[in-house]
């Protein structure tokens, strides 16, 4: 059981923070071992589960969001306009990289059986999909994988919250 | 049995076959594979010419489809390879499908958003509060600027203070003294509303002659002086 004092000032510096934070920096701004900090913030997730917020963990990286069950009157806060929703084609290039990814274009084009480069310029220049490194492959293409506003546009804590997809017949 | 998918677009080949495939509630397998390939090239057939990477994506699976469905009349040989390919295209439309499902269910999640703070995190350095600011200094500025502010009074009461004749009064007296500047006569105001009283009061001694303003060069400093001195 972790220190509650831990997880009360992890949980500030995650309200402040407007950067997603690693467990290792959190460590050092707490002053704690890292072996302290995992098991508080899974703590501090727990603690924030039936509140107005939640803890986002997504590439070893937390930040601290607003819960779904408060979208709509946030939205109406910052007067966020009503996305205009994804197409279809940008839904299905989306799913394949959250599920699959980090993956290649040549991987996601062959899942699509369709060429993928303009989908993908668009969903990198929404942010809802980011560049994460090269495949060892030859060639060393480019690995895309999906963001920190992804999780956001969908309000999911993190990629395990996906619906589970369908099992092969 | 109609195989044409006359009006939906597709956004590729594997999209345009899983539908073929769903619709006609078949398995991709070696006896319908020929009607699957009809349907396919029909479909084809009624694709915008205009857009020649869009149709070498569809020709291209068409022509694995083809492919497949020819294997059928070979000798049995060619049995084997049959069987190795359909059961690629299976797995790949499975693939493919299984996506199209989670797609279906992300859009779903699409009425949910979080947010992040907005806030700035690290104050700017202009923003950072002064050095060795203590409450007592504080409080201290803070009587001073109420000092200060006092004779600040409702306007009612201020005309009544400060009349043009009490400011000629005290003219006069200092007069009687010899010159002095101007400066130094408007360094004492408390307000605009002095000031603009003050040269009222400098005018009507003038005019009264009993004031005489000289300057004693351009952009000098001008002194007032009794006009009969």
């Amino acid at each position: 059981m972790a220190n509650s004092s831990t997880i009360n000032v992890l949980e500030a510096l995650l309200f402040v923070a407007n950067e997603p934070l690693t467990a290792g920096r959190l460590a050092q701004l707490t002053e704690q071992d890292l072996a302290e900090v995992e098991p508080a913030l899974m703590q501090l997730e727990a603690k924030l589960a039936n509140s107005g917020l939640q803890l986002v963990c997504h590439n070893g990286e937390y930040r601290l969001v607003t819960a779904p069950a408060a979208t709509e009157a946030v939205r109406r806060y910052l007067q966020a306009e009503t996305r205009s929703d994804l197409s279809k084609p940008a839904l299905e290039t989306l799913a394949i990289i959250a599920y699959r990814g980090p993956l290649t274009r040549t991987r996601l084009d062959d899942i699509r059986g369709v060429a993928s480069d303009t989908m993908l310029r668009n969903l990198l220049a929404r942010g809802l999909i980011t560049e994460q490194g090269t495949a060892t492959e030859p060639g060393k293409p480019t690995l895309y994988a999906v963001s920190h506003t992804f999780l956001n546009h969908f309000g999911l804590a993190s990629l395990k919250e996906l619906p589970p997809l369908e099992e092969t017949v | 049995m109609s195989h044409t998918v006359a009006t939906a677009e597709f956004e590729g080949p594997l999209a345009l076959l899983l539908e073929l495939v769903e619709r006609q509630k078949l398995e991709v397998t070696d006896i319908s594979i020929a009607a699957i390939t009809t349907g396919y090239l029909q479909h084809v057939r009624t694709l915008d010419s205009q857009s020649p990477e869009q149709l070498s994506e569809f020709l291209q699976l068409g022509a694995r489809l083809l492919y497949v469905k020819s294997l059928a009349l070979l000798p049995k040989e060619a049995g084997q390879e049959q069987a190795e390919e359909l059961h690629q295209l299976n797995l790949e439309l499975e693939e493919y499908r299984r996506y199209q499902q989670a797609a279906r269910e992300l859009g779903r999640l699409s009425s949910r958003s979080s947010w992040q703070r907005q806030a700035v995190s690290r104050l700017e350095p202009h923003e950072l509060p002064l050095p060795d600011i203590s409450l007592a200094r504080l409080a201290e500025a803070f009587q001073i600027a109420i000092r200060r502010a006092e004779p600040t009074r409702p306007q009612g009461i201020l005309r009544a203070h400060i009349s043009q004749e009490s400011i000629m009064k005290s003219l006069r007296r200092r007069l009687s003294h010899g010159a002095f500047e101007l400066h130094a006569l408007l360094d004492g105001a408390k307000d605009r509303l002095e000031i603009v009283v003050t040269f009222l009061a400098v005018l009507e001694l003038i005019k009264l002659a009993e004031l005489r303003v000289v300057q004693s060069g351009q952009f000098g400093a001008i002194t007032m002086e009794p006009a009969h001195g």
